[in-house]
């Protein structure tokens, strides 16, 4: 008993000097911008919460664990409270976490009922992310005792459970998706060997022998295949939804989130719950809040999806729980279920933490900031929604030749963070135009950042463990069952894939002549490439190559049979992954609720096209995306080669001149404003408050006397 | 500690206007010159 006491006042102190910590007017500030860029980013099109995660990693370098957190946090957060704006305004989710919110919105504004579906939205967004605060909080003192006895032959078993989350985060691609992984654990391994002293794949490249840093990797992996398709889409919400019946109805839809709390706490229930499962996306969550609310709610068959305020409050609370329940795992274990918790890993070995037992004993008070920075962002994010609706709104209906320069500019001064190397510009450049690829031939980016974050972390855990315990760690009680729930996870789909296909016979039967489209090409690369490199890894030490060959071996292995299913396999019908066989669920069920009550057909069918998460450039030509995207990475080029000679901050002004009258054909009072005010902006925030040191020019070197004058000329 | 030079930082932030809108009469006169602006595809819709 005394014990239990002594736990608990350890805690509370910890939770209470969190707090006081966190309510430094400093670090609340930090908070409050990861607010505001949180919900910016959760309303304009095309960005999106993981890849302003990546883009705000860099300028936390300086900053303490408990403000880099508040910051990255605060942005997590509120992603997901912004972006139901525009599904309602306009049908058109902010972020795949909203796409179930325009069922019920979008006809809610339609019927003038835009400001009860929006404050309903935001209040069940606040809710629903305290819930999953609290969730993350009462896990912390279930899971300390446990994690007290976990060593390093567990840890690194939860490593390699972490990896093998790539086959669900992967959806209907395990293969590509385990390759992908791999690729990630031998990109990790890139450097010195901490063990030899090997240097491994640096291309006797200077650059190259810590590492390749982290940042550059994110930013070119899912921030720029963002621009590039915002480009190619060209996307422009065409809308006369007035805006003036934003502030009407909001206190009847606060009074349906107070009337409803129980279908709120149920639906926070299924976020938390399932956002701490690693592997299930945030794309899903809200669906399967949505489905539960249909199948369990008085009534839904008949009113969900002709803008009943319940199909709002379901989604919208589930997605924000997700975030204090994806926390649990990626703190507690290192094993991040999502890419956003993948780059907020990548935040903790940045800022010298270490995910596991520590963050539940030596660190507690960073964990239990976290869980304060989660709850305060969820309340500053929904309290900022209420005040500036009308002002967010706006937003959401920005054209592709406003967003794009100014993110463009930012992912430049970010990627430069890293090491403040060109190198890290090459790394954005080369990452960017592979993460492009991926998201194009539908290769899964997420497990890729998981094995370059887990992969350093395992390699260590597995040297450290054979050293100490020989090889008896591996029949450690815990490990071994982490080892077959892991290898569970791995050969799940896989054994889904053959029940699907009728059995192993009709699935080794079910083959035809080979046949050859332009995806394999990048299959056949990738290839390539790996062979490459395992041969490289032939003449390392063995302490050195073990790993990486294995690694290689094992992605060689499921490339090739990924590339043989593609040429030979007949295509097969039925393959769903989890979201496909969501959204189909409530579709039915819809369909269901319609037939019975009477609906019309054309309704069923407007709310299917709501609900099919397609590409963003899926519509459009082959010809027309690969000219547009060859100029994406062509205005890059022509970018890095300006920015050498005259430095980062004109090339910004240059290069917003150009782009939003070349591409969009922009009025030139608007140009000249929009230039002056980003380039001073930046040149603000970035060489005057943060003074960020800027890559070396050549006018730079010319003329030094430019330097007091040409702000980012170094 | 934010520390700001106020006279070096107007003195920039001019040259910075400077600099923008020469870069936008010189791409004018060369618009002009090679006959109106680029015409690039209509915006996608969603």
């Amino acid at each position: 008993m005394e014990a239990v006491a002594a736990e608990f006042a350890f805690m509370a102190t910890a939770a209470g000097k969190a707090f006081v910590i966190l309510m430094d007017p400093v670090r609340l500030m930090y908070l409050a911008a990861g607010c505001v860029m949180g919900l910016v980013l959760g309303i304009v099109p095309g960005i999106g919460g993981l890849a302003g995660t990546a883009m705000l990693l860099p300028f936390t370098f300086n900053m303490d664990p408990y403000t880099a957190f508040a910051l990255l946090l605060g942005l997590g957060s509120t992603t997901a409270t912004g972006d139901p704006i525009p599904a309602v305004l306009f049908g058109v989710p902010g972020g795949a976490a909203s796409a179930a919110t325009v069922l019920d919105g979008f006809p809610m504004a339609k019927k003038g009922e835009a400001g009860r579906a929006l404050s309903a939205a935001y209040m069940s967004s606040l809710m629903g992310g305290v819930f999953g605060a609290f969730l993350m909080a009462i896990s912390i003192p279930i899971l300390r005792p446990v994690m007290l006895f976990l060593g390093s032959p567990e840890l690194l078993a939860f490593s390699v459970l972490g990896i093998s989350m790539v086959a669900v985060l992967s959806g209907n691609a395990p293969l590509r998706g385990l390759t992908a992984g791999c690729i990630g654990i031998m990109i990790a391994m890139i450097g010195t060997d901490p063990q030899s002293g090997t240097l491994r794949w640096t291309f006797n490249s200077l650059y190259l022998w810590d590492g390749l840093p982290l940042t550059p990797l994110l930013l070119g992996v899912f921030a720029l295949p963002e621009l590039c398709d915002l480009l190619i889409a060209r996307t422009a919400i065409a809308t006369d939804t007035s805006m003036s019946n934003i502030y009407k109805g909001q206190w009847q839809g606060v009074k349906d989130c107070f009337k409803h709390w129980w279908l709120i706490l149920r639906c926070s229930w299924i976020g938390g719950g399932i956002g701490s499962i690693p592997g299930i996306s945030a794309s899903v969550v809200d669906w399967l809040a949505y489905g539960h609310a249909l199948k369990t709610e008085k009534g839904a068959a008949l009113t969900f999806g002709k803008g009943d305020v319940r199909g709002v409050i379901a989604s919208e609370s589930s997605n924000n729980a997700k975030e204090g329940g994806a926390l649990v795992p990626t703190v507690a274990f290192g094993v991040p279920g999502s890419a956003t918790m993948a780059i907020l890993l990548g935040a903790f070995l940045i800022h010298g933490l270490v995910p596991g037992p520590d963050m539940l004993t030596k660190n507690l008070d960073i964990t239990y900031a976290m869980v304060w920075s989660v709850a305060l962002a969820n309340i500053l994010g929904a309290g900022m929604c209420y005040a500036f609706s009308p002002q967010f709104a706006r937003l959401s209906i920005l054209r592709f030749s406003l967003i794009l320069p100014a993110v463009l500019g930012i992912v430049y001064i970010g990627a430069f963070e890293a090491t403040r190397q060109w190198g890290d510009l090459y790394s954005l450049l080369i990452f960017g135009l592979l993460g492009w690829t991926m998201k194009q031939f539908k290769w899964p980016r997420p497990p890729l950042i998981l094995g370059v974050v887990l992969g350093d972390t395992i390699e260590r855990y597995l040297f450290i463990s054979v050293e100490r315990y020989g090889v008896s760690w591996f029949a450690r009680p815990v490990v071994a069952i982490l080892f077959i729930i892991a290898i569970i996870g791995l050969v799940r789909p896989f054994l889904q894939d053959i029940r699907i296909h009728g059995g192993v016979r009709k699935m080794v039967t079910n083959f035809q002549a080979p046949r050859f489209h332009a995806s394999q090409l990048f299959t056949i690369f990738v290839i390539t490439v790996l062979g490459a490199a395992c041969y490289m890894a032939l003449s390392w030490d063995f302490s050195a190559k073990i790993v990486p060959l294995v690694i290689g071996i094992v992605a060689l292995i499921a490339a090739g049979v990924s590339l043989f299913n593609d040429m030979c396999r007949k295509p097969e019908t039925g393959m769903e992954s989890l979201i496909d066989q969501t959204i189909h669920e409530v579709e039915r069920q819809i369909a269901a609720g319609e037939s019975s009550g009477g609906g019309t057909a054309a309704a069923a069918a407007d709310q299917k096209i709501h609900m099919d998460l397609t590409s963003e450039t899926g519509h459009l030509p082959l010809n027309v995306i690969v000219t547009r995207a060859a100029r994406f990475f062509g205005y890059l080029l022509v970018f890095m080669g300006i920015m050498a000679v005259i430095g980062l901050i004109p090339t910004i002004g240059l290069f917003v001149v150009f782009f939003m009258r070349y591409e969009n054909s922009e009025r030139w009072p608007l140009i000249i404003t929009y230039a002056t005010v980003l380039v001073i902006a930046v040149t603000f925030v970035f060489e005057h408050i943060m003074h960020i040191p800027w890559p070396p020019t050549f006018l730079g070197q010319w003329f030094p006397a430019l330097k007091a004058f040409v702000p980012s000329l170094a | 500690m934010i520390q700001i030079d106020p006279i070096q930082f107007l003195m920039q932030a001019g040259g910075l206007f400077v600099w923008v809108c020469i870069v936008a009469v010189v791409y004018a006169v060369v618009e002009k010159a090679l006959g109106g602006p680029a015409a690039q595809d209509v915006p996608t819709n969603m």
